[in-house]
């Protein structure tokens, strides 16, 4: 393992304010992303949550370049191992494209081509990249599926002969095809059962920590951010409302956004208790307010939320005790130690004192 | 114990698997999916009764059957003390439900009033899991809200009409109820359409409502909400819930009871807090192991269970649960485990379960 005590580990992602809109046939722009910054160290799990229409898909999809005709990234940063991503051409991205950076998509039916065998849809991001001859890439295909827990036999199975969960672990083969280093997963486990979902995030853990990848989750479900996740990034409006490692921000949560979704959630030790719920709806993207984004919603507001564009603010002087996890607590697969980074707790609210972070 | 509402007595669903030619001509007996086998609960008046389980372990069909939508193979279901439709007709027809092996009409049961099955779908209502694809894209809100009363010949007149859609969009939470009146399901959130389907559901004004998975395709925050409608109307007029879910989550918040479902059978049933904190089964304890729980700190040790709902044509020898039990001795290949009374109202079908 390396000596992670050090601060000398480069990210291998450093996302700084990406701002992606997306212009409709009428001419309204709409803000989906805006000036969202993190790391991402290899080996590292990040959680992106937020409501639907927050901008965690297009934050992901800007991190491909893989928006739609509308989307544009207006500004920012996302160096991959040293090389801005956003300004090479496009062929040149298509090296990255599963070879450096490869996609887990939320509906693994939709996803997968229902005329094609599932060993041939696998094989076909090796072919395409042409990294090995056909006879090989059928062997790679057997390796994989052994890896995400499929038998040799069904490999030449169409799609819907498999089940739900099935599909989704030949969508984890699929992506570790090319053998990336960061692998994106958009709410991998949303349309699963729960024992399924434990299946697919076990498998998620297990093959993270064999093949050193970095994964970016993208969910809505803080549950199953809590259980695989290292940081977080919460979302809301197309901005990054709170920022730090899972300890931090769950067990100090800051923003009074990432407050209420915590207390949202149903507690299973506390059967009964009546559930907080965030009144209203997430903003519309063209109509943002032009305050705080969460001030019409937000229980805890003050004058100036309704007016001024609260800045990020380090709140890690707030967190006491932070990022200690006690060793019974389940060490085997944490190789990551959010302590050994220095992150920082930062959270964009007015109510939150500290320095302001302009470099994240 | 108050009265019971609904009451489900031995329920079996079977669906016929279609044989080949072949197999017909060699006389092969004919095989069943058994989708429920023998299921036995009850929903008092006000109770959130809870339904957990896989897919596949047969908790929509319930859902399907108790309002008709299949009709049941065997066992009765009774609707505030009145047998439920089905058995109406047959019983009128002179027929008794087909492979019976008990005659499960008893003279005593002949005897029983009956509810029809159009106005147990007045007493009774179904929320569904997919609030954008249980609405009609082309209907107006109001449209939608008031087709339950046409359907129904219920507030003929104009006014009455208006004035039930109001108060319904309005108990379902979508206030002011006006604004809604004309606007198209696309115009609203997931959120607002899930409380559509709710006025829907509500109209009516039913004593049980069939909730399936009626929050597992919105947001946490949203989620909140519509659960604290739902138990809000329980509360409120005392309406019964039977809630269809996969998330025990959700359930610790909301129901009174659970029932644990696993291949067409109840496993465990009792009342939530028991369930939750001394569960006996062990497909009760791995499916709580799995619930995430928004707490890093609390990470623990979870009991996967590997494969999927085994198929329900071929149910396991024994008990149903042993090919994927953590915890199966010998005996459960060969002994299908009766209900075993933990304390009086928590009962759990396992023979590892001590009495």
């Amino acid at each position: 393992m390396i000596d992670r005590s050090t601060n000398s580990i480069e990210p291998l992602l450093r996302v700084r304010h990406l701002s992606t809109d997306f212009v409709g046939a009428d001419g309204t722009v709409a803000h989906a992303v805006e000036d969202v910054s993190f790391d991402m160290y290899p080996s590292q799990t990040l959680g992106l949550v937020g409501e639907s229409g927050c901008g965690k898909t297009t934050t992901m999809m800007s991190l491909m370049r893989l928006l739609p005709a509308a989307g544009r990234i207006t500004s920012g940063q996302v160096i991959f191992d040293g090389i801005d991503l956003l300004s090479i051409t496009d062929r040149q991205m298509r090296h990255y494209r599963w070879r450096e950076m490869a996609m887990i998509f939320q509906s693994a039916m939709n996803a997968l081509n229902p005329v094609r065998k599932i060993s041939d849809q696998i094989a076909e991001a090796i072919l395409l990249h042409g990294l090995m001859d056909h006879e090989r890439a059928d062997r790679r295909v057997e390796e994989l599926l052994d890896l995400v827990g499929i038998a040799k036999a069904r490999k030449d199975q169409y799609p819907h002969q498999y089940s739900g969960g099935m599909r989704q672990r030949a969508m984890i083969a699929m992506a570790l095809a090319c053998k990336p280093r960061l692998l994106f997963a958009d709410e991998p486990t949303t349309a699963l059962d729960v024992m399924i979902q434990a299946q697919i995030l076990e498998l998620l853990k297990t093959i993270q920590h064999e093949l050193d990848l970095a994964v970016i989750l993208v969910t809505h479900d803080l549950g199953v951010v809590a259980e695989i996740c290292d940081t977080v990034v919460v979302m809301y409006g197309g901005k990054v409302a709170e920022y730090g490692t899972i300890d931090v921000v769950y067990n100090s949560p800051q923003h009074p956004y990432t407050q209420r979704l915590l207390e949202a959630f149903p507690d299973l030790n506390h059967p009964g208790d009546q559930l907080a719920s965030i009144p209203g709806y997430p903003p519309r993207l063209s109509e943002l307010p032009p305050g705080c984004r969460f001030e019409p919603r937000c229980h805890a507001k003050i004058e100036a939320c309704a007016t001024i564009v609260p800045k990020l603010i380090d709140v890690s002087s707030k967190d006491t005790g932070r990022a200690v996890r006690r060793l019974d607590e389940t060490p085997s697969l944490l190789s990551f130690q959010p302590s050994a980074f220095n992150m920082r707790h930062i959270a964009a609210c007015h109510l939150c004192r500290g320095p302001e972070v302009i470099d994240p | 114990m108050t009265t019971a509402m609904l009451e489900v007595d031995s329920l079996k669903k079977y669906f016929p698997v279609r044989q080949t030619i072949f197999e017909s001509l060699r006389r092969r007996p004919p095989t069943n999916v058994k989708a429920i086998d023998d299921v036995t609960f009850s929903v008092a008046k006000g109770e959130v009764l809870a339904l957990v389980g896989e897919s596949g372990c047969g908790k929509t069909t319930i859902a399907k059957t108790l309002l008709g939508l299949e009709e049941q193979t065997d066992g009765s279901i009774l609707f505030n003390g009145q047998i439920v439709g089905v058995h109406e007709r047959r019983r009128r027809a002179g027929l008794v439900p087909f492979e019976s092996k008990r005659a499960v009409v008893t003279r005593e049961q002949m005897n029983f009033p009956t509810v029809s099955m159009k106005k147990l779908r007045q007493q009774a209502q179904m929320i569904f899991q997919d609030p954008y694809e249980s609405l009609n894209p082309r209907a107006t809100i109001f449209d939608i809200v008031a087709e339950p009363l046409v359907v129904h010949g219920i507030a003929r007149q104009r006014h009455e009409r208006i004035a039930r859609v109001k108060t319904a969009l309005e108990e379902a939470g979508l206030r002011p109820p006006e604004d809604y009146f004309l606007r198209y399901p696309h115009e609203l959130s997931g959120g607002q359409r899930q409380r559509v389907v709710i006025a829907g559901a509500l109209v009516l004004q039913p004593e049980l409502l069939i909730a399936d998975e009626p929050v597992s395709m919105l947001d946490v925050s949203i989620r909140a909400d519509i659960l604290n409608l739902l138990r809000g109307l329980r509360d409120s007029r005392g309406i019964s819930i039977l809630f269809i879910t996969h998330d025990l989550g959700t359930v610790a918040y909301f129901a009174d009871r659970i029932a644990v479902m696993y291949l067409g059978r109840i496993v465990e049933i009792g009342p939530t807090r028991e369930v939750l904190s001394n569960p006996q089964h062990p497909y009760t304890k791995a499916l709580l192991s799995v619930v995430p729980v928004p707490n890093p700190r609390l990470r623990r040790e979870r009991v996967i269970l590997q494969g999927e709902t085994p198929n329900p044509v071929n149910v396991p020898t024994g008990c149903r649960f042993h090919p994927r039990c953590p915890a199966a001795i010998d005996r459960c290949k060969e002994i299908d485990p009766p209900f075993v009374d933990v304390t009086s109202d928590h009962k759990a079908a396992c023979l590892l379960v001590s009495q």
